[in-house]
Formats: C-alpha cells, structure tokens, sequence
C-alpha cells in the first residue's frame, strides 16, 4: 500500500528543493569568486628602465626579472605620470593623471572629493585587498583609501627597526596626523627638526639602535642597513621579502595585492654578495648640466652613486627571483595576474642625482611595467608609450570590472587595449604648486610616438620654454630640436596646453 | 610640643619655587618658540594639501610637546639640583639654572642643525656631550662672575613669565584635544 503524499511531505521536500538551490548557488558563487584571478602588484620604487639589463641596459642588472619577462607582457616604453612617489603613485591607483588627482607635492594627498576613485573601491567585492607600502609618502595615498582596503599591513612590517612616532599604538586612530606631526615635522630629519629637546633624544635613540642593528649585520651589509631615508624605518631586503612570501600565503582569492617595496630607492645599501659588483670602470657619456638642475655633482660623481644604485637594483632582483620561484611553486602563475612596475626612476646625469626634481628626462620617467596573465607561458612586447594611468583600467578589466568614467587611461596593449602611437601620454612636476588653483610653475612632458616634448612653465629664467626629443633616434635626449621642428613644437603643445587648459578649468575663478 | 617634621632630603635640595618659575619660563619660551618659528615655516607647504583644520591639529601636537618637553627639561635641571653641591646650582638658581638651560639649549639646537640630515654617528655624538659637559659648566660659572649677566637673567626670567599665562593652558587644551582623539579618532 502506497503511503499518501501529505503536506507535510511537500513542505519537507519544497524545502530541500529550496535548500539545494541556495547550497548550490552558493557554491557555484564560491566557485566562481574563485574563478576569478588574483591581482598581485609588485612596486619597486625608483626603479628606472633605464637600469634595467632586461630594456637592454649594458650592467646585467636584472636576469631574474628577464625570466619573468619570458611569461609576461613586456611595456618598452610605459611612463610614470610622475617623477616622484607621490603623482606616480597617485597615478597609477587612481588611473588618473596629476593635474587630475592633485596628489603632485612632497608628502601630498589626492583631492579629497576624488579618494573614492582608485583602484580598491573600482575592484569591488568579492576582491580582498592588501596593500603594504614601506614608502610613507605612498603610505599617506593608501590611507585615504582605507575604507576600501581590507588589510593594510604598516609601513613598518617585517622591518627591523623604527623610530617612526606616528606608527606607535597611540596614535592608532589618528595615525596620519600623528605621522605629519611627529615624523614630519617634530622629529623630521633632511630639515631642522620642529622639536627641540625631544628630537635629541630620538635622535640618541635612533643612534643606539641603528649601531646595535648594524654590529648585527655588518658583515652581510658592509655599507649600511638598508633605510628610508628620512624616516627611521630600517630594514633588511630579504625580511622585507620573506615577509611579503608569508602575506602571499595568506590572501584569501580573489585577492588584490599592491605591495610597495622601498629598494633601490637611495641610500644604496645592497647586501655583501652585491657591493662592488659594478665597479667595473665602465662610465656612460656625460651629459651637460641643465639650467633646472637642482644640484651640480660631477661626472664622477654621479657614476659612482650609479654604481651603487645598479647593484642594489641587482639585489633587488635576485630577491624578486625568490619570490618568483615560490609564487610559482605556490600556483600563482596559473590563477593571478602579476604586475612588476615601479612608481619613478632616477636620474645621474646632468648634475642631478635623485628625482622629484625639475627635470623629466627618460631616466626619471621611464619606469618598467611587465604584466604575467594567469596561465601565460610566452613572453609578448609591446613598444607604444603609454601610461601608469592605464594599470587601474586594464585591471579592472581583466578582473571583470566596467571602466569607470573618470580613469583617464585605457587597457593595455594585449591585455584588452592596443597599440597607438598617436595617443599622447603625459608626466607632470608640479610640487610647488597650491592643490587647487592653476598650475603656475611645472614640468611638462609630452610622449607621443618617438616624439618627447618637455615644457618648463614658471620657473625663474624659463618661464614658458620647451625642448623636443626624439627617442628613436636620440634616446639619451642629448638634442633638442625644438628650433629644428617648430611645427612639431606647436602641434604637440596645442594638445599639452589644450589637456592642461582643461584640468585646470575646475580651478580657475570661472571653474 | 610638636615633633619637628622631616622634608624628604631631596626636597632640601630643591630651590624655592619663586625661583623654579622664572627658569621654567625661559626654558618653555625657548622650545615653544623654536617649534612656533618652524612650525610657521612649514604651513604654506602644508597648506597646499591639507585643510586649516588638520594643521590646527598638527599644531596642537607641536603645542602639547612643547608643554612636555619644557616639564621634562625643567625637572632635568632640578635634577642636577639634587645631586650637585647647592653652591654649584641650587644657590642663585635663577642665575645659574637659567645660563644652563640657555648654554644647553643653543647646544642642542646646534646639534639638531647639523644633525638634520643623518642618523648621527656615535663618535660625533661623543664629541658633541664632550663639548657640552665641558663648556657649559664654564658658562654657567662665568655668568655668575657678571652681575650684569644675573641682572639680565632676573630681569628675562621674570619678563617671560607672562607667556606662562599662554603657553600652559594652551598646552593643556592641546593635550585634550589628543587625548579626545586617541579615544575617539580623528574622523578622517
């Protein structure tokens, strides 16, 4: 005798039914977050192209980073729209030019109204996101973004020492004005402290404990402990690794990564296995001094501040080499996008050592950009100039994301956009300017195709000059032919000036 | 008959408070105004990014350092005051306390000058406290030898105090305004 089908049993089985779907959607959800690939970007500050023996530089500067480049798309001419952290960096999470974001001071912030544009609000959920910067300039730029991240790891993680105020426990829900205060002004170092007495003492401090780290590590750093300069954060490159090893291992997927590390921005402390290595007399062909120069050190000089630069370059990539071989132990390769760039250069050359100057030569703006998509086993280059601004578009769109509206960069070639050597691509110095009025004093530079337009505007003795290059056939930018093409000039500088014109229109009276 | 009250010995050694004041006031006066002077030369470059309220909280930072920095450097003088002969300091404390917070202050503010750009090594801070212990006694002494110097110091000590009115309150309002926001954040 067949039992009766109540309804109780229709219930009971409506709810299974029910209980199926959700269980099933839920995991097919799940599986497809985790279809989605992560998005792991590695900045190396200062890192300029031109170093790089993987661009064709004569030291052999970077063999690990050419085996990357065998499984990535490799940018030849990528530019960050900054000569220093602040814009470059600004630029390349916001996907926004300088004259855009404001973020164009030392120490600066991005137009307040804009923070929500950038990377980690556009990369929504179900993205994780970890950010580390050991930069404190890129760290101020992070935190504004902070409603949008969900780990961010201090600047003084995996460090071996810090003397930094701001990052103390008491200032945990302040921390940003706490690091203005006491690391940039009260206890800041490069510039008269704002403290008296206290200073002193951090300074004793800071002097006691540098000297037991260094007693500690002389040996495998005989120049120095690897540091931030005006900060006291001092570090070793293979923590700093290792530690970033151990966050990889704790993402939950999909993730999105940004790790900022420091190296080889000066001072250049490489490990013993490192030092000398380039003091192989070789000199490259001096340039003159430019008018814009902020400092005048010699020939000399600068070839031996390049020689230290190249080998911590060296034993930066040796140190990436580690990471590469565990990211592809661990799988990496095949589920995430890897993204190798760097925020500015460097220049040693025309009396100038250092960035974040007037000048906008190739050294200081010409950064690398190597992009591994998951699974890539073949190498792919790329030789239009573009931007730092075109990274937020073109991963937005490799995770699944729209373009917002306001990114003023386009996908990169082979990873949904292509190659125009037509599209200009811009890198703005504007450090002495106010955030919110016109840009009064500025370095201009202009790349389109071959062609490198550079326009001083402001500056005492160079009020409105402009310089052309041609990269393709004078890639050490060593003869302006502004007078030579003076149609070139003008038809560059109509779209400059044009482009200027309307970034600026917010900030002008009738704006 | 009442039974004689003992002093801790060290309060012996302290001199009377009318005499601690104007040294403090010289002191207070030199560490809020050497962080006033740089703290304006640092505004307009702020200004460029931040708005005025954010740089009223950094100032408030600045002010409420200030207000610790002049107690702790104040007690390190009374320190001294405690373990040295009372003919070398605690007598004529306005005299001699003040020329040795003004020897040690131009001292320090010589060494945080040249010392701005590195972490110092240990042989130049060696040469530095060698300097200091052997020329700031020297100072303090020949200013005793000059009545002017006294004269001049009385007459400082006892003009600044009138900045005491600001400085202290203003220290203790900026010290509120950190303790509020280390409770309740800053909002940012």
């Amino acid at each position: 005798m067949t039992r009766s089908f109540s309804r109780r049993d229709f219930l009971k089985l409506a709810s299974l039914a029910a209980a199926n779907v959700f269980l099933a959607g839920g995991l097919a959800a799940r599986a497809s977050e985790a279809s989605r690939p992560n998005i792991l970007i590695f900045v190396f500050d200062t890192l300029s192209a031109r170093h790089m023996s993987l661009y064709g530089y004569h030291r052999k500067t970077t063999p690990n980073l050419e085996r990357f480049a065998e499984r990535a798309n490799v940018y030849h001419r990528h530019y960050s729209a900054g000569n220093f952290t602040v814009p470059g960096t600004a630029s390349l999470l916001t996907g926004t030019y300088p004259w855009t974001h404001r973020a164009f001071q030392q120490s600066g912030l991005i137009q307040r109204s804009l923070a929500s544009h950038n990377l980690f609000a556009a990369a929504s959920r179900p993205y994780r996101k970890t950010v580390f910067s050991q930069n404190l300039w890129a760290e101020n730029l992070l935190s504004q973004f902070q409603a949008d991240i969900d780990t961010h790891l201090p600047p003084t993680a995996f460090s071996q020492f810090d003397g930094l105020a701001g990052d103390s426990a008491l200032f945990h829900r302040d921390k940003d004005v706490a690091f203005r205060a006491y690391d940039d002004f009260l206890f800041q170092k490069f510039d008269t402290p704002g403290s008296l007495y206290f200073s002193l003492l951090n300074k004793i401090n800071s002097t006691v404990m540098y000297n037991d780290t260094f007693a500690e590590h002389a040996a495998d750093y005989p120049l120095g402990i690897p540091n931030l300069l005006k900060y006291d954060v001092y570090y070793l490159l293979e923590d700093i690794f290792s530690g970033i090893q151990n966050q990889l291992t704790r993402l939950d997927a999909p993730a999105l990564g940004y790790f900022h590390f420091f190296s080889p921005h000066e001072l250049y402390y490489p490990r013993k296995e490192f030092a000398g290595r380039f003091n192989d007399g070789w000199t490259p062909e001096a340039k003159p001094f430019h008018p814009l120069s902020d400092t005048a050190f010699q020939h000399d000089v600068l070839c031996a501040y390049r020689n230290g630069y190249d080998e911590l370059i060296a034993n930066v990539d040796d140190e990436f080499g580690k990471l590469m071989d565990f990211m592809q132990r661990a799988g990496f390769f095949e589920n995430s996008y890897i993204v190798v760039t760097s925020d500015h250069g460097q220049l040693f050359e025309r009396g100038e050592h250092g960035h974040g100057t007037a000048l906008m030569f190739d050294p200081v703006i010409h950064i690398p950009l190597l992009v591994h998509a998951p699974g890539q086993t073949g190498r792919n280059d790329f030789f239009a100039p573009n931007s730092n601004v075109d990274i937020l578009p073109t991963l937005l769109r490799c995770a699944g994301f729209e373009i917002p509206a306001w990114a003023e960069g386009v996908p990169l070639a082979g990873l949904g956009g292509s190659e125009d050597l037509a599209r200009p691509v811009f890198a703005i110095d504007a450090k002495s300017n106010p955030a919110l009025t016109p840009l009064r004093q500025a370095t201009i530079a202009m790349i389109q195709g071959d062609q490198k337009l550079i326009h001083y505007r402001g500056y005492p003795g160079a009020e409105d000059s402009f310089e052309l290059y041609n990269l393709r056939d004078d890639p050490e930018e060593m003869r302006d032919l502004a007078a030579d093409l003076p149609d070139v000039v003008a038809s560059m500088k109509n779209v400059m000036l044009a482009r200027l014109a309307e970034a600026d229109q917010p900030f002008t009276r009738e704006g | 008959m009442n039974a004689p009250t003992l002093k801790p010995w060290w309060k012996n050694r302290l001199p009377p408070p009318g005499e601690i004041v104007p040294v403090y006031a010289l002191v207070a006066f030199a560490l809020y105004g050497w962080t006033l002077f740089h703290f304006v030369w640092k505004v307009p470059s702020w200004l460029y990014f931040l708005g005025v309220g954010e740089v009223l909280i950094l100032l408030a930072r600045a002010i409420f350092t200030n207000l610790l920095e002049s107690v702790a450097f104040t007690a390190l003088i009374l320190g001294l005051c405690i373990f040295l002969p009372a003919k070398f300091l605690r007598n004529r404390f306005v005299l001699r306390g003040g020329a040795l917070a003004v020897a040690l202050l131009a001292w320090i503010a010589y060494f945080d000058i040249i010392a701005s750009l590195i972490v110092p090594p240990v042989s130049i801070l060696i040469g530095w406290t060698a300097l200091v212990l052997v020329t700031v006694p020297m100072l303090v002494y020949l200013a005793g030898r000059f009545s002017v110097v006294e004269r001049f110091l009385l007459w400082l000590g006892d003009r600044l105090i009138v900045f005491l009115y600001l400085t202290i309150p203003l220290g203790l309002l900026s010290g509120g305004i950190i303790f509020f926001r280390f409770v309740f954040g800053g909002g940012e």
